[in-house]
């Protein structure tokens, strides 16, 4: 075979494996972000699922607020519809407000209850807090290979684009309430 | 290491062990005079052979090495009588002075000098391989073994010298050192069910995922790998990535790795000389201060990882 066509072959399946190792790492790559993505819904739903029994143990302390147990009750349900993180972010508000309302309750702060619930939020705050840090990681990794040239070419051609890192969507989100123990 | 401790552990043994210590300098120097006569030996037979065959030069060459034998043996001799005695030096400088400098962290501190037995090497090969760090050796030697309490948890610390072998194409072998240091393997209060490696940089195949860690300084220095991400950045916050970078600025920018296994840790701390003294002084300050600093790494390290457990909730 001609020399000449021998070089071609060779660049054609050099550039081929090139492609094909570029694509595998967007893959593992994506499949990272996805698996972080998960892991946050997780965490997000276990800090949720404590709203039920935080609703009825303020209860006993405040029967007033009727208007804010509603708002958290629906802010969760359309979270566990959607899944969304925006809709994270507003049962996370209302929640942040069910809880600085308990704080203002010193018999409350100090029932045997309320302590444990406080516990598992806590505990739950920093696996959540661990989760954001491996997503973010993640997407920053992602979006590093591919936006990077020559990859950022290859990326289009496959459809891949770059993905939000997880960050908190409103002001009183950002000055969340300490849970103290 | 203070001059207080210095001072106490130098006012302990010098004495002690003075008498020792001459008989293993002189154990030391009949090793160097034993090699005198053997290259005294070889030199001589190779002048006769050169000008025997070559013709050129005198015989007479050969009286120089001739000489290095009558002076090897003359030696040998004189401290060979003095040096009785000497071998076992490193047994009782590490059962009296780095037992007591270790007591100064850890509780019930024993010196297990048994390392001549083939079936203790077959068990401590076996403890070493349980940490999965070093897979690829040939050849292993430990040279003490240390075993001892930290807070009720049991912990061992040993003296290693991995070494690999290689062939190449005409059949020369050559032995490459994978690893020499200090190797320890504690108990922890919590099971954490997973496995977490903080590495040293370089390339190590493994079959964990890679932790991509937030900290660039960080990264620089450590390669983080889990079963458990999450796991891994809730024990690594920012603070504690912060206390193990300034633990090992203190520590002289030394080298070491560990890993968490569900209820154990095992750390390695590389090129690190043996607990065996090699000073030039019986109770060589810069000797004592470099095991110091490694002794003491094991508890830092695990007091900074359960610190973590404990203010960031993550078991319990």
């Amino acid at each position: 075979m001609d020399s000449g066509i021998k070089i071609i072959i060779g660049i054609v399946v050099v550039i081929l494996l090139f492609i094909l190792i570029k694509r595998n790492r967007f893959v593992k790559l994506k499949n990272s972000v996805i698996n972080a993505k998960s892991s946050i819904d997780v965490y997000l739903k276990q800090r949720f699922d404590l709203i039920p029994n935080l609703i009825e143990v303020v209860k006993g302390y405040s029967k007033h607020e009727e208007s804010l147990f509603n708002s958290i009750v629906e802010a969760r349900n359309t979270y566990l519809n959607s899944m969304s993180l925006k809709d994270a972010a507003t049962t996370n508000t209302e929640l942040n407000r069910l809880i600085a309302l308990a704080e203002s309750y010193p018999d409350l702060k100090a029932s045997e209850q309320y302590l444990n619930l406080q516990k598992q939020l806590v505990k739950c705050e920093n696996q959540l807090q661990a989760a954001r840090r491996v997503y973010n990681s993640e997407v920053e990794v992602y979006n590093n290979a591919i936006m990077v040239f020559p990859s950022n070419i290859l990326a289009k051609l496959f459809g891949y684009s770059s993905e939000k890192y997880f960050e908190l969507t409103n002001a009183e989100e950002a000055n969340n309430v300490e849970v103290k123990m | 290491m203070d001059d207080k401790l210095f001072n106490e552990l130098k006012q302990k043994y010098d004495e002690v062990l003075k008498e020792d210590f001459e008989k293993y300098k002189n154990y030391k120097k009949v090793g160097g005079w034993l090699a005198g006569l053997i290259f005294g030996f070889i030199f001589t037979i190779w002048a006769l052979m050169f000008t025997g065959i070559s013709g050129f030069g005198s015989p007479l060459i050969a009286l120089i090495p001739l000489a290095l034998i009558v002076v090897s043996v003359y030696k040998l001799i004189s401290y060979g009588k003095k040096s009785k005695g000497g071998a076992n030096f490193n047994d009782k400088y590490i059962s009296t002075v780095i037992v007591d400098l270790l007591s100064h962290f850890y509780s019930d501190v024993n010196y297990d000098g048994n390392i001549r037995d083939l079936q203790f090497r077959k068990d401590v090969r076996d403890e070493y391989n349980e940490s999965g760090f070093d897979k690829s050796y040939d050849i292993f030697h430990c040279y003490s073994k240390l075993t001892m309490k930290y807070n009720e948890r049991n912990l061992a610390i040993y003296d290693i010298h991995t070494l690999e072998e290689s062939t190449d194409s005409d059949g020369n072998t050559t032995t490459t050192t994978t690893f020499k240091g200090l190797y320890g393997v504690m108990n922890l209060k919590h099971n954490f069910n997973a496995e977490i490696q903080i590495n040293k940089r370089g390339f190590n195949y493994n079959r964990i995922d890679k932790v991509n860690i937030d900290s660039v300084n960080f990264s620089k220095e450590f390669k983080v790998l889990s079963s458990d991400k999450v796991l891994a950045m809730q024990i690594l916050t920012h603070d504690v990535m912060d206390e193990i970078l300034d633990l090992v600025n203190r520590c002289g920018k030394i080298k070491f790795e560990f890993r968490i296994v569900n209820d154990k840790m095992y750390f390695r701390i590389f090129n690190v000389n043996t607990f065996a003294h090699e000073g030039k002084e019986l109770m060589d300050r810069n000797e004592l201060n470099n095991d110091y600093i490694n002794v003491k790494l094991f508890k830092d390290i695990t007091d900074i990882v359960e610190k973590s457990v404990t203010d960031n909730n993550i078991i319990g």
